[in-house]
């Protein structure tokens, strides 16, 4: 059985909470993107970020919490997350790699840089429309049209270990282009 | 490299696919604002489940405590057991909650509760907390809310135990229905027996996982059907309520069968359910009849000896019987112990029961006939401007008529329209058409008269007569019976007659005659090899030999049959399988088509075939004609050892000696004298103009002293025709009549076909016919007769054309023919016709 959401709302009951919903809201609408995908990065599925994520923002907000800058609350929150992260690893008893999330956390700030906007997205997005041939086509296959491997490499004459090298080379070109526009 | 750089490469590259993901996939991270919302500001937020176990047992503690309290003041019945349950939890160590002042505090203490127990998944606690809050504030809109979710957290309580494991077993059926259908591999199909090399193994592996798969399906359909529990418990009605309901059942079925076939079925019934007495028999060498009055006194069933049906399957009356039974049996398998061994059988009829042989009590118990036949659809009227040409096969099959005779006389009904072939009824009688003079393998002769059932039409009758050939003079020679003994055989009137018609024929063969006898059931064999006539006793014993029993694989016997046809091939000579059965091939390589196929293969090694078939019930009469269609042969049906002396005996030059093949007819009509035509009969052997003169086009056969007509119907030119006009055309300028045309010829005749052993068609014969204007009652007694015996075809079938005849009318031109004719088969066409007026008038 799952808990009756909204039960206890009726007739005064209720707790009456003392924070202020609206900076909630902003705080969140600011930088739930960042912590979703910061953990979707970790290694977490699709609904689990979902549930961290929120659990990261109702335990920031439980907190005396005050906001010195936009990127110091994004780091703020990715901690948190991380740590929500290992304690959902431990609940699952699967052994936590706290080495493999220190990599993490440095990837993440090296590629993202340390505020929490979509920048590194849009520098992404500009190598991608550099991209051309057949790089560009196996991406779009592979990540708009969702195709299966065997069925990119029927589309482009390749064997599946092609394709699979292919993306993977793609991906790592893409990579240097973000480099080299962060480091200019 | 080492493990941390790897690492790094991973987390990049992973970012890189994540962002790919979202700019190319579009795949947006989600909007949790409300979520998140919503999370801070309920009060009973995960944070609480998530309470430490200290914590949970305290409250659980407290809960008690109070349960236990509230117990004592309201002293529930319904709750105790609960209660006890949670008793022992309790901590008496913990102080009780402080009492709450306000009816609103109290509330929101219970509610808070409440949805704690609820979230613990503690729902009978939960239920007495909604309880208590019942008690302090019944109508409070809350109160109601925790009411009906108490409700809900039931039921779905009950459910989930039986929907669960459905579900479960439901999924894994269909899993293992998808490892049932793993692949088999067509390119070498499995046979038994045969080892397959290195392919064999992996056709087992296949083979295995099918049938574990099929068994684990079974499994898993048994695990999923968990029976609906019995609650609430189906309740029966009262004994008087059964009673008004049978009641009402009866009256309603007594108003659908008539009140006597009901009495009828109730006795039957109740027979049925005396033959369950129990008995203890013992009997050494008594006679039948007196075993038999013994049972009828001891059951109080009434039981009728048929002496008729038994003496046919040479049982005595007073055959001695023995039965030693040790124990009790019932009465049912009493009469089956006794009757079986002398082949006989039992049938319930009403309050009694009818003993007899196997056959007779079969047909009793047959309902619903299983007799096949495709559908026929009448040739309509062509106009002769629009379809100057008429192209057709001939066909020398009589089994229509013989099938209608046996529906008519034997069981008296009605036979299905489909079973009626006009061609077949006509062609059954022999016409004394003139034999040809020259070499020509056979004669046409054509009469034009009017038309007896639309007397301004004309009736157009086309004669072929085939050469005859004595008996002395036919070729040797060289038979296979192919004949099937399945299970299905067994009944007197089709192995035994069987036996009897093989035995007719090869009492006429001569010495440089050769007969193989192959039978075909479950499996085939060859009973007697290619024998000469000089063994004729050696031939009658394999005959006498056949025994019938199990299924019917026709494949390989007609592979068989004609293995040998071919290994003993008679230049110049009859070569010919003469296949005999009810038609019911259903074991084995019998896709109908793939019969066909391998019939029409064999036809072309100079090996002719004769279908005759036998027996009612499942008689496939389709697929037989069809495969003497297609085996370059003739189809007849054996009703009676009559039929069977006429196919075998006195038509055996007939039946056996082919003088022509793919015999074609083509006939084009003068317009301007013919406004329309119609073929009688005929309608599987139409053919298209064009394959006239195709030789790769299969026709009829015609035997030796065989007489093959047609008849056409015509409609003048000027008179109303009852077809649609087809639209002027646009590009093409009708036709226009040929000088021919002018003269009062009325059509022309071409005649092509093959010798028995050629593969090209001799140059046509061609014959110009004209209209006298005679009158039907100035035409030969054989125009006379065939006009009659297509007008019952039509009466039989309900033609839309058979315009006003009757029965009577029939039997008035018919009984005029047979006068002036020696034929005494004739004589019998009256009394079949004033038979199917009998059954015509039946309701």
């Amino acid at each position: 059985m799952h808990p009756l959401p909204g039960f206890g709302h009726s007739k005064g009951m209720a707790i009456a909470s003392s924070k202020r919903p609206g900076d909630l809201a902003e705080l969140v609408r600011t930088h739930q993107a960042g912590v979703w995908r910061y953990l979707r990065f970790l290694g977490a599925d699709e609904s689990l970020a979902d549930d961290l994520t929120q659990e990261t923002f109702v335990s920031v907000w439980k907190k005396p919490f005050v906001e010195h800058s936009s990127a110091a609350t994004a780091s703020y929150l990715r901690t948190v997350a991380r740590n929500m992260f290992l304690m959902s690893l431990r609940r699952r008893k699967r052994q936590p790699m706290i080495e493999r999330l220190e990599v993490a956390e440095e990837v993440w700030r090296r590629y993202t840089g340390e505020g929490d906007n979509d920048e590194w997205l849009d520098v992404l997005r500009d190598c991608l429309e550099a991209l051309n041939g057949r790089a560009r086509q196996a991406i779009d296959l592979s990540y708009h049209y969702s195709l299966s491997r065997a069925e990119i490499g029927r589309q482009l004459e390749l064997s599946e270990d092609g394709v699979k090298s292919l993306l993977r080379r793609t991906r790592e070109l893409l990579r240097r282009c973000i480099e080299q526009k962060q480091a200019s | 490299m080492n493990q941390r750089e790897e690492l790094h490469e991973e987390f990049a590259d992973r970012l890189i696919e994540q962002g790919l993901a979202e700019i190319a996939g579009n795949h947006r991270p989600p909007d949790l604002t409300a979520r998140v919302l919503s999370a801070v500001h309920a009060p009973h937020y995960d944070h609480r489940r998530k309470a430490t176990a200290l914590r949970g047992l305290v409250l659980a503690a407290t809960v008690a405590l109070m349960v236990a309290v509230w117990l004592i003041d309201q002293a529930r019945e319904s709750t105790k057991r609960v209660a006890a349950v949670n008793l022992p939890r309790a901590d008496t160590t913990v102080a009780p909650p402080p009492a709450p002042a306000t009816t609103k505090e109290q509330l929101a203490v219970l509610v808070d509760e409440f949805n704690r127990l609820m979230n613990e998944n503690r729902f009978d606690e939960a239920e007495i907390v909604y309880r208590r809050s019942a008690k302090v504030a019944p109508d409070e809109l809350v109160v109601l809310q925790m009411k009906n979710t108490v409700k809900m957290v039931a039921r779905t309580r009950k459910n989930s135990p039986i929907r669960e494991p459905a579900e479960q077993g439901q999924f894994a059926a269909l899993q293992s229905v998808e490892q049932s259908a793993a692949p088999f591999d067509d390119r070498e199909p499995y046979e038994f027996g045969v080892l397959r090399g290195r392919y064999g193994e992996v056709d087992d592996d296949v083979r295995f996982l099918r049938h574990k798969g099929i068994v684990d399906q079974l499994y898993q359909i048994e695990l999923s059907r968990i029976p609906t529990p019995d609650e609430p418990p189906i309740l029966y009605p009262d004994r008087e309520t059964w009673r008004l309901l049978t009641g009402r059942r009866e009256k309603y079925l007594a108003a659908l069968v008539g009140r006597d076939s009901l009495d009828g079925v109730r006795q039957a019934e109740q027979t049925a359910e005396q033959l369950k007495l129990p008995v203890t028999l013992n009997y050494k060498q008594s006679p039948l009849s007196q075993v038999i009055s013994d049972l009828e006194k001891l059951s109080g069933i009434r039981m009728d000896l048929d002496e008729a049906g038994i003496a046919e399957v040479s049982i005595a009356m007073d055959v001695p019987v023995t039965l030693d039974l040790a124990q009790d049996v019932s009465l049912k398998s009493a009469l089956r112990l006794i009757l079986e061994p002398l082949h006989l059988s039992f049938v319930i009829k009403g309050d009694g029961l009818k003993i007899s042989n196997a056959r007779v009590c079969d047909e009793e118990r047959l309902v619903i006939r299983r007799d096949r036949y495709s559908r026929i659809l009448e040739n309509p009227f062509l106009a002769a401007l629009d379809h100057p040409l008429s192209t057709f096969s001939i066909d020398v099959d009589t089994a229509s008529y013989a099938k209608v005779r046996r529906y008519l006389l034997e069981a008296g009904e009605m036979p299905p329209p489909d079973a009626v072939r006009i061609e077949e009824l006509i062609n059954y009688f022999d016409y004394d058409y003139a034999p040809p003079e020259d070499d020509a393998p056979f004669a046409a002769h054509v009469e034009v008269t009017a038309c007896p059932w639309q007397l301004k039409h004309r009736l157009v009758r086309i004669g072929l007569k085939g050469r005859e050939i004595s008996a002395a003079a036919r070729p040797a020679a060289n038979l296979v019976f192919l004949l099937d003994v399945s299970g299905s055989m067994e009944p007197e009137d089709k192995l035994p007659r069987v036996r009897r018609a093989m035995r007719m024929l090869v009492e006429q063969l001569r010495e440089n005659d050769r007969v193989a006898i192959v039978v075909y059931a479950a499996q085939s064999g060859v009973v007697l090899p290619s024998t000469t006539g000089f063994e004729k006793d050696r031939i009658l014993a394999a005959l006498d030999s056949l025994h019938a029993g199990g299924g019917t694989n026709g494949g390989d016997g007609i592979r068989l049959a004609y293995d040998i046809a071919q290994k003993n091939f008679q230049k110049d000579g009859v070569n010919r399988v003469i296949l005999c059965t009810d038609g019911d091939f259903n074991v084995g390589t019998t896709s109908n088509a793939e019969l066909e196929r391998l019939i029409e293969e064999r036809a072309k090694s100079g090996v002719f075939l004769t279908v005759l078939g036998f027996g009612m019930g499942n008689h496939n009469d389709e697929l037989m004609e069809k495969l003497a269609d297609k085996g370059n042969g003739n189809y007849g049906y054996v009703d009676s050892e009559a039929e069977a002396r006429k196919l075998l005996v006195e038509q055996a030059g007939g039946t056996l000696v082919t003088i022509a093949k793919d015999v074609k007819l083509q006939l084009e009509f003068n317009p301007r004298l013919v406004g329309a035509y119609r073929l009688i009969g005929y309608e599987d052997r139409l053919l298209a103009a064009e394959d006239f003169n195709n030789d790769q086009k299969d026709a009829g056969e015609i035997g030796a002293g065989h007489t093959v007509t047609a008849l056409y119907e015509l409609i003048p030119a000027g008179q109303p025709v009852a077809v649609p006009p087809v639209d002027e055309l646009k590009y093409q300028r009708p036709a226009s009549l040929t000088e021919a045309a002018g003269g009062d010829e009325l059509l022309m005749l071409k005649l092509k076909y093959k010798r028995p052993d050629g593969s090209q068609s001799l140059a046509p014969v061609v014959c110009t016919v004209h209209d006298a204007g005679q009158p039907f009652g100035a035409a030969s007694a054989d125009t006379q007769f065939a006009a009659a015996v297509a007008g019952f075809g039509l009466l039989l079938r309900d033609s839309q054309y058979k315009g006003d005849l009757t029965y009577d009318a029939v039997i008035e031109i018919a009984s005029q023919a047979v006068g002036s004719n020696p034929h005494t088969r004739r004589a019998g066409f009256a009394d079949l016709v004033r038979k199917a007026r009998e059954c015509a008038t039946k309701p």
